[in-house]
């Protein structure tokens, strides 16, 4: 492998007719410039314009995007919506946490109207959510948990003891066997943890 | 003064013993002779280095060596204090920026601590603005803070500096570097000298600094002050900040990319940082 | 790698308590065991004495001013030492701009209150003409990298830039009653003791010394012990939190002693280079 090229914001990395911008990029006059600090990459797919990109070694900071799977933990519900504080963009950690809200009928695809905020989320659980919208002035991001993929990951019971998923909408506390109703998430493995 | 209960007060006033040098004394102290041999277009070497605070997300440091020690952090992207951005239209992001003298950086008596200088960091501001993509960050704020260690001259420029590649640093996105340059011209008039020290900017009769974004060669911000000159004066005074932006930005390419390649290389270089940072600060 | 660091953010007590069954800390150091400490003197030649401590992570700078100023009136052959300690937001993004908050008063009152009770340095020397003029030593502290363990950081870079201040020579005009400093003309200060402080942290009644911002935010408790070179104490300071028992705060103690021993070597090593120069 060739020694990999560093290069920094504002380095001109090559014309529009070399290459497609990706990520790290900005094109200016027919050029692609470099936006990061990082390594140049250039990747060509079956014949097709190399996609041009910057990538740094650290993980760049992310911010939630629309489409994006974002964990996040619940600070607070009524019965319109739950107030959440998105950690997590993907796998990597926010530095600080953004506000965010999963409103009643975003909870889940199926019988819309039947939802109930309190028997999906409680504050303190831990929600694996998507962002849909990133909101107006006021508001802040729109989540949604309507997959089966979406939901409820980590939850304590009453008892303050870590609970088990037993189906897509109940929990229960292994040590009081008390069950709990919660929006469940389909378990992703890299959540399981003892 | 009201009193600061936030603050160990001290006495009510006091003065700097510079002031009760006998004057016979201070005539020794100044060195005129320096001023006359000097080249106008001459910049101070530059000493530059990214990423050496471990809470920030992104740092640097920059000396010159007239003595001026700037240090820059970059917070965030966070969310944005109240709501999203400036006045409904798209989500732009928004840039915080903060200048800070350190109370012991001047020379002569001590500047009272805390003293954010709003009209600095305005400037810092306006200069970093065009050179960020702010477009990338709806609804945060990125945290920029400068805090000059000690003033031997051109202090702005040498926090703009090391604004842009704390940015940089910090992963976030840019349309360029920004590299600045201080200029001022002598009382006496004759020409203006590029990056002055301490005790060529305090006699001073006219001051500009000029940030550029070096390699797409847009002028991003123009502080300039003092008494005024024939246009031509200060079109030339222009030039010569140019070029010497210009001549700076290798040197500011290069610390940045000696750090993007020691956190490729990683963990056995950590050392190597640990040993070498004390040396960075040493004065002797 | 991302689910262990996931598991860092989301449940950090947890996280920690597992580190500390194995009676190490996440980040290799052993419970009693201090992070790398460097110091570097007279960086800062506006300041008449400076000092860049690092502990770790954690870094402040002290600059000290000396300046003139007229004697209290209560007590006239007295000067005044004036310790500030400032949390910018360049330092931890947990601080926001603007005056001093509740944690750097908190630092800076501790400095004043050691200051004052060790007499590290005699307010009587620094008073040049009885009732007319003295010197005010302006020490301002500035962490610019806060990783934990603020105070031991702090009291480490005031003693250094203590040791490292030059005062001019003043004299008297005879004619004009005027003071004439001769700049060509300097001494150091006369330090009478030397504090040094030591950190510690509660958590599950284990004492865990010189904590990360990180471990420090976890804790139920603090302890700062400052003792002088002969192993007496200067300063116990203990804000709140979980409870201490008599034998626990001994073995603070003892450990600040010897923390004292580790520190003196290395700034008595430091100006005997600077000296050497």
């Amino acid at each position: 492998m060739a020694p990999a090229r560093y290069c920094v914001p504002g380095e001109r990395l090559c014309s529009l007719e070399e290459g497609t911008p990706g990520s790290g990029t900005y094109t200016h006059h027919g050029f692609i410039f470099a936006s990061l600090a990082g390594c140049f990459m250039k990747k060509s797919e079956n014949g097709m314009l190399p996609v041009v990109s910057v990538m740094r070694d650290v993980d760049s900071q992310l911010l939630p995007d629309v489409g994006a799977t974002v964990t996040c933990k619940v600070c607070s519900i009524n019965s319109r919506f739950a107030k959440v504080h998105i950690l997590y963009v993907g796998s990597t950690p926010l530095k600080s946490p953004f506000r965010g809200t999963i409103r009643r009928e975003d909870i889940r695809a199926t019988e819309k109207d039947k939802v109930e905020v309190y028997k999906s989320f409680r504050p303190g659980d831990i929600v694996l959510a998507k962002v849909i919208s990133l909101g107006d002035v006021q508001s802040n991001y729109l989540l949604t948990t309507a997959e089966n993929e979406l939901g409820v990951v980590v939850a304590h019971s009453e008892a303050d003891v870590r609970m088990v998923p037993i189906s897509w909408c109940e929990m229960q506390c292994p040590s009081t066997h008390a069950k709990e109703l919660r929006k469940v998430a389909r378990v992703q493995p890299e959540f399981l943890q003892t | 003064m009201p009193l600061d209960h936030r603050r160990v007060p001290g006495p009510e006033e006091s003065q700097s013993p510079l002031l009760f040098v006998p004057s016979s004394a201070q005539d020794g102290e100044a060195p005129p002779a320096q001023e006359a041999s000097r080249d106008p277009t001459a910049l101070q070497p530059l000493f530059a280095r990214v990423g050496l605070l471990s809470q920030a997300k992104g740092s640097a440091y920059v000396e010159l060596d007239g003595g001026t020690k700037v240090l820059c952090a970059v917070a965030g992207p966070r969310e944005a204090a109240g709501g999203g951005g400036g006045g409904g239209g798209e989500p732009r992001g928004r840039l915080v920026c903060e200048f800070r003298r350190a109370p012991f950086s001047g020379r002569g008596a001590r500047s009272r601590p805390g003293e954010r200088e709003p009209e600095l960091s305005l400037a810092l501001q306006e200069a970093l603005e065009p050179a960020v993509r702010l477009a990338r960050y709806p609804r945060a704020q990125l945290e920029v803070s400068a805090l000059v260690l000690q003033d031997g001259g051109s202090a702005l420029a040498a926090a703009l500096c090391a604004a842009g590649l704390a940015l940089a640093d910090a992963g976030v996105e840019l349309y360029d570097l920004v590299a600045a340059c201080a200029l001022c011209r002598p009382p006496s008039g004759g020409e203006w000298l590029l990056q002055p020290r301490e005790a060529e900017e305090r006699a001073a009769a006219a001051r500009l600094t000029v940030a550029l974004l070096p390699s797409l060669n847009q002028v991003a911000g123009l502080l300039g002050s003092g008494q005024g000159g024939a246009p031509d004066s200060w079109a030339q005074a222009l030039r010569l900040a140019l070029d010497g932006c210009q001549r700076l930005y290798p040197l500011l390419r290069q610390s940045l990319l000696r750090a993007a390649k020691r956190a490729a290389t990683a963990e056995p270089s950590e050392e190597e940082d640990a040993a070498e940072a004390p040396a960075a600060t040493t004065g002797t | 790698m991302a689910a262990a660091g996931g598991f860092r953010t989301v449940e950090p007590l947890e996280y920690y308590r597992r580190f500390l069954k194995e009676n190490c800390r996440p980040d290799g150091r052993e419970l009693g065991e201090f992070r790398t400490t460097t110091v570097n003197v007279g960086s800062i030649t506006t300041a008449d004495g400076s000092a860049l401590v690092k502990l770790g992570n954690t870094t402040v700078i002290c600059g000290i001013k000396a300046e003139f100023a007229v004697p209290p009136v209560d007590s006239s052959n007295k000067g005044y030492i004036v310790p500030n300690v400032d949390l910018p937001l360049l330092c931890s993004s947990r601080f926001r701009p603007g005056p001093p908050g509740e944690e750097a008063q908190a630092a800076s009152q501790f400095m004043a209150d050691v200051i004052e009770n060790s007499q590290v340095v005699m307010k009587e020397d620094l008073c040049i003409v009885d009732g007319k003029l003295a010197w005010v030593l302006y020490c301002d502290m500035i962490c610019l990298d806060y990783d934990g363990n603020l105070l031991d950081a702090c009291m480490c870079a005031f003693l250094a830039a203590l040791k490292n201040v030059q005062l001019p020579a003043v004299s008297i005009n005879e004619e004009t009653g005027l003071a004439e400093v001769n700049l060509k003309e300097k001494t150091p200060l006369t330090i009478r003791k030397e504090p040094v402080a030591a950190s510690f942290i509660l958590f599950d009644s284990l004492l865990i010394v010189d904590p990360t911002a990180e471990e420090e935010d976890l804790a139920t408790g603090t302890v700062t012990i400052v003792t002088d070179e002969e192993g007496k104490l200067c300063a116990v300071h203990k804000p709140g939190g979980s409870t201490l028992t008599g034998a626990k705060l001994q073995d603070c103690i003892s450990r600040a002693v010897t923390r004292h021993k580790e520190v003196k070597k290395l700034l008595d090593k430091l100006i005997k280079s600077k000296k050497a120069k």
